[in-house]
């Protein structure tokens, strides 16, 4: 699965990150090739979701410096929007915008951001709706689609916009078992494209299946990382195999 | 009936004030129009004003939100009062001069606490929607600006209405304050009468008729908002 070319598009440098007086990244280091599966893992309020945050400058660092495909995200003249179309994010509460219909919450970003042409736009989103197997659901409102169908939707609102990076943030915590699989499916289709993927997940085993590497967090650092087979049958570090222990 | 009759007796009061009708209902009518305008200026006015008080810079956000609050705390009389001696009549706008006849400072002055009050809702409303919302666009690429027009006020629009509409019920009537300072409305219209008129009891009739032409007017916006926040009362839900 590890891609040939590894050329870094995510690099962290030694990231710090604090709310207030909390210091809730202590240090973080990761680099991500192009098309490759990373991981993220670790008990929480660990510092995860903050990662992924810090990477398309949601949240400002401290310290440190994190590049993505060449932009440098803690330049004060960075320019948010060009980071976060190369980007993609999708939540954990899908946040998909209520007031429109499942095309237009697709077509909004690239129509109003990127000024792209409608019927482009248009021809791409359906079929990224079809990839996710909501072709029937293009004019519903989110409101009357289950949780797992808002999560792909919110998935295709992200692709839509043509990012290097996709991050995903526990997107499948909210959801229903039964549901939770087909958000599984989809996520795996955006990796096998070769899309350079980041996701904070607590699916133990998806992370094993899919991922190149695992990370595990624990209070702001990262406590060990490796390929998802030694990660998971030969960890090294002790609160790696406490966690472990408890959620396998 | 005999009182329905004698209404129209000669020299009743009602015979007296009839007559007089068409111009207190023209009167009115400017009543309405110094509403509507003010209204329609102080909304545009006040959702730039609310959307600048949600700024993070602080040198926008705080002037916003001073600003605000003074709009809002001035009693409306002093404002017409200000307004009224402090607006020239006329301005010169390149080589035409442009008159400001009473009415139309009128406008002015009413859209001004309007757009504080506009202000507040449009805040209140855009806090009212999860900040899950402006992270989602902000994710997406979507800037300050574009976000709270395109994601965060068409949601909050809902919530918005009614106390809109409450408001304008409110500068609706706050309109008569305008004949302190002269306006033609049906205030001063019904002044003039009284002094015109020498009948005695021609008082509460006179007044009573403006009160009912208010009451017409503002009583079906009120109900509708009423039904309108009872509806929506819960938020967006499709
Ligand atoms: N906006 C914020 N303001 C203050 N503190 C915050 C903020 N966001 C996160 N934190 C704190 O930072 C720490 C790390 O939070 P983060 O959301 O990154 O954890 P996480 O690993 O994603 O946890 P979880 O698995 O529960 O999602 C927590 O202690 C949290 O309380
Ligand atoms: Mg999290």
């Amino acid at each position: 699965m590890k891609a040939e070319n590894a050329t870094p598009q995510v690099i962290l440098k030694d990231v710090r990150k604090s709310y207030g007086q909390l210091e809730v990244l202590k240090g973080i280091s990761m680099s991500v090739n192009r098309s490759e599966i990373v991981s993220i893992i670790g008990p929480s309020g660990s510092g995860k979701s903050t990662i992924l945050r810090c990477i398309n400058a949601l949240a400002p660092v401290n310290a440190g410096s994190i590049n993505v495909a060449g932009i440098e995200v803690n330049d004060p003249k960075l320019d948010e929007r060009a980071l976060r179309r190369r980007v993609g994010m999708v939540f954990q509460s899908y946040n998909l915008f209520p007031h429109r219909t499942v095309l237009q919450n697709i077509m909004m970003a690239p129509l109003q951001v990127l000024k792209q042409n409608r019927a482009d736009v248009e021809q791409r989103a359906r079929a990224l709706l079809a990839k996710v197997r909501l072709s029937e659901k293009e004019n519903a409102y989110p409101g009357e689609l289950s949780g797992g169908q808002q999560q792909r939707v919110a998935i295709a609102r992200s692709l839509c916009m043509n990012p290097e990076v996709m991050m995903f943030d526990e997107v499948t915590a909210a959801l229903d078992p039964e549901t939770v699989k087909e958000v599984l499916t989809t996520i795996r289709d955006v990796a096998a494209e070769g899309m350079t993927c980041i996701l904070v997940t607590h699916e133990m085993r998806f992370a094993r299946e899919i991922s190149d590497t695992v990370y595990f967090t624990d209070q702001g650092r990262i406590v060990e990382s490796n390929n998802p087979k030694d990660f998971f049958e030969n960890p090294q570090d002790d609160r790696t195999k406490a966690f472990l222990d408890k959620v396998l | 009936m005999t009182t329905i009759v004698s209404w129209f007796d000669p020299g009743s009061v009602w015979a007296i004030l009839i007559p007089w009708f068409p111009l207190m209902l023209k009167g009115f009518g400017l009543n309405i129009a110094i509403s509507a305008l003010s209204m329609l200026i102080g909304i545009f006015a006040g959702a730039v004003l609310g959307a600048l008080q949600m700024s993070k810079i602080k040198a926008i956000g705080a002037p916003a939100r001073f600003l605000t609050l003074f709009l809002r705390n001035s009693p409306w009389l002093v404002i017409v009062f200000y307004v009224m001696f402090l607006m020239p009549f006329e301005m010169r706008i390149g080589s035409h001069w442009i008159s400001f006849p009473d009415w139309v400072k009128a406008v002015v002055a009413f859209s001004l606490p309007v757009t504080g009050y506009i202000s507040e809702i449009v805040r209140g409303g855009m806090r009212s929607v999860p900040t899950t919302q402006w992270e989602a666009a902000a994710a997406l690429a979507f800037g300050p600006v574009r976000t709270a027009f395109s994601v965060i006020l068409p949601q909050a629009f809902r919530q918005m209405l009614p106390p809109t509409m409450n408001l304008y019920c409110s500068v609706a009537m706050a309109t008569s304050l305008a004949n302190i300072v002269g306006v033609q409305e049906v205030i001063t219209v019904t002044q003039t009468i009284l002094t015109t008129e020498t009948k005695p009891g021609l008082i509460l009739p006179a007044y009573g008729t403006t009160l009912v032409l208010f009451f017409l007017y503002v009583f079906p916006i009120s109900l509708l908002s009423r039904r309108l926040e009872k509806i929506w009362g819960k938020g967006i839900q499709r």
